[in-house]
């Protein structure tokens, strides 16, 4: 049974399209992260879920129920803001049991909800502080507990971690990937940081232009991107054009600007014979040659970036630039010239 | 060695910092002086000048009057009507303020939260009352009050002062309003509350600050209001200010004036350490930064 779901979601701003004609079903319990860059339209996905955005076609279904013409305060969806929108005026107590107080749980009751949400992220002995009083991290827990104290159907995020520093938001992170899971709520999650949404997400859209580029679970995101849009946004990407040569089975050999190689399809793209297929492969593929390993390239070190557990290498292949990040204790210096292979299977043949 | 160094670059730093500190604490004492010659100077004359003793004048060389007495202030209470003028002056102004709260509560509501087109002039509309001359002011809208056979009433009186002082209302008000994240609004909708929640718990706590600061402008207009009260309330009704102004003009009596003045300025004052004590607390400072 899908908790959430979003047939034919169209938004336009003015001149702006927003979000074009959007589908999407998320399961009970499911993590979905939309991302994309800025003005992708993921933002206004999410506030056209929370109800403050009225959409100007399409409909928003939670469970069976079309929610449309119901107002956000009736909704019973919490958001995390990206400013963590917390009540200035209120403690941190107060800032929690808002959302319960609306529902009318009995002092008692909240009470013991609270106790046991601030208890779970950490909070204890902040009760009677005000937000400007609390560390960055601390305001970003508040307002988790503030949203998740209401037991909400639909857990919305928005660029929650943006305003952390790395590292605590790496923890962050960890922590309400796990909350989540914990409490099974159904959550969306909006962030422009491909790692973030890596690490987090059962499935990802990624999307540009008001559109879904490709949806997917992580794994299957970051291995096989369907268009070059995908596979440039999520992590390094060496994308080339070529023409079909020769077809053996799944095997392809495409002749390429740098030379021949031969591919191995995952079965879902059949290219055909003498037609141009535009193919990607990940920097971290390239392995330094051996002998009898296939996809031989050489060529020579542009630039070459140490980096402590890799080395991150620009090579020129006769007039083309490709990158490669290996994990090579030698130390490797520009104008060396370098003899690398990529594995059959590291490839993804592209849509466009 | 590396040890030193940064040693040595702290003391230095440390050095220019307190040489900072110092130069803002020699140009804080310099505007604390500027400050008190420019209030305390004129505050502390007309205290001398309330206090001047008729049988030995104050003039020409002394530098404070020779001998002090009570008998301005007994004159200022025996043959004017102070006392009525001062429980009208303090009975008109919390009405005004209250007026002018409810009615410039939802006009800044809607200036400072409300995409509405033409809201640069609405503003500047809104402050016309201030820019122009307030005698102007006075001798036109003393004929609207008299159309409507509001003047000589205390309900005109109380509408006066509302008009006057609604522009400061309005304005302070307004950038209250402005000053709210959405976001906060957003997120107290999102967890269930609707309009009558926002208001009272959100809109209304976020723009305490500003309210009483509105509404401290407000009250001293209302006590100073002199153009238009004295057009179209005297003689029925005296305030503080048409009294004060009686003892100017031609017949300029500066021992009894001194004597109203105070008796204007001093609530004024009081009243302006207790709100001070309201305001501590820094909400929208804390709403918007040190995220």
């Amino acid at each position: 049974m899908s908790n959430l779901k979003i047939t034919n979601l169209t938004k336009r701003f003015s001149e702006v399209l927003a979000v074009d004609n959007l589908n999407l079903e998320v399961a009970d319990g499911e993590f979905v992260t939309l991302l994309g860059p800025s003005g992708c339209g993921k933002t206004t996905i999410l506030r056209t879920i929370a109800g403050f955005c009225n959409p100007d076609r399409g409909e928003i279904f939670f469970g069976d129920k079309i929610m449309n013409n119901i107002p956000p305060n009736k909704r019973n969806t919490a958001m995390c803001f990206q400013s963590y929108a917390l009540f200035p005026h209120m403690s941190v107590w107060d800032n929690i049991s808002f959302g319960l107080k609306m529902q009318k749980i009995s002092r008692q009751g909240q009470k013991k909800k609270i106790s046991q949400v601030m208890e779970m992220l950490g909070l204890e002995g902040l009760e009677k502080r005000k937000p400007g009083q609390l560390s960055g991290g601390q305001q970003q827990r508040v307002a988790l507990a503030r949203a998740i104290v209401t037991e909400p159907k639909i857990l919305l995020f928005d660029e929650p971690l943006s305003n952390l520093d790395a590292k605590l938001r790496v923890q962050v992170r960890i922590e309400i990937r796990d909350m989540q899971k914990r409490l099974g709520i159904t959550t969306i999650y909006v962030t422009h940081d491909q790692d973030e949404a890596l690490a987090i997400s059962d499935r990802i859209v990624v999307m540009e232009r008001g559109h879904i580029e490709q949806l997917g679970d992580p794994y299957n995101i970051y291995r096989n991107p369907e268009t070059s849009f995908v596979a440039g946004f999520i992590g390094l990407a060496n994308i080339y054009e070529g023409t079909v040569v020769a077809r053996d089975g799944s095997r392809y050999t495409v002749e390429a600007p740098f030379g021949k190689v031969v591919i191995v399809s995952d079965g879902r793209k059949i290219p055909e014979a003498s037609k141009t297929v535009k193919f990607v492969w990940r920097p971290e593929d390239m392995k330094i040659y051996i002998q009898g390993a296939p996809n031989r390239v050489k060529g020579k070190i542009l630039q070459a970036v140490f980096m402590g557990n890799i080395t991150d290498i620009f090579i020129d292949v006769q007039g083309n630039k490709m990158r490669a990040q290996i994990d090579e204790s030698r130390k490797l210096i520009a104008g060396d010239v370098i003899e690398f292979s990529i594995p059959e299977d590291a490839f993804s043949i592209l849509r466009g | 060695m590396a040890l030193t160094d940064s040693t040595a670059e702290t003391s230095l730093y440390l050095i220019q910092a307190r040489k900072k500190r110092n130069f803002y604490l020699l140009l804080m004492i310099f505007f604390m002086i500027v400050l008190i010659l420019w209030v305390g100077i004129p505050i502390l004359m007309a205290v001398m000048w309330s206090l001047v003793d008729p049988k030995n004048p104050w003039s020409y060389p002394n530098l404070f009057p020779p001998s002090f007495s009570l008998a301005q202030w007994k004159y200022v209470f025996d043959y004017t009507n102070i006392g009525r003028a001062l429980r009208n002056s303090y009975s008109i102004a919390p009405l005004a303020v209250l007026l002018s709260f409810v009615l410039s509560l939802p006009t800044s509501y809607v200036l400072g939260r409300k995409k509405i087109p033409g809201k640069k002039f609405f503003m500047l509309v809104v402050l016309l009352p201030i820019i122009m001359p307030g005698m102007v002011v006075a001798l036109f809208l003393s004929r609207v009050f008299t159309a409507f056979g509001l003047s000589q009433t205390f309900f005109g009186l109380v509408l006066a002062h509302t008009l006057m002082s609604m522009p400061y209302m309005i304005r302070v008000m307004t950038t209250s309003f402005q000053a709210i994240p959405q976001d906060v609004i957003d997120a107290a909708e999102n967890l269930g509350a609707n309009t009558f929640v926002k208001i009272r718990d959100i809109f209304l706590p976020m723009i305490r600050p500003g309210l009483l600061a509105g509404m401290i402008f407000a009250f001293t207009v209302s006590i100073e209001e002199f153009n238009l009260t004295f057009i179209i309330g005297t003689p029925t009704f005296e305030t503080i200010p048409t009294i004060l102004f009686s003892f100017m003009g031609y017949n300029f009596i500066r021992t009894n004036a001194s004597v109203v003045a105070l008796l204007m300025m001093t609530p004024n004052i009081i009243m302006l350490f207790i709100v001070e004590r309201f305001l501590k607390s820094d909400y929208l400072a804390a709403s918007l930064g040190k995220m």
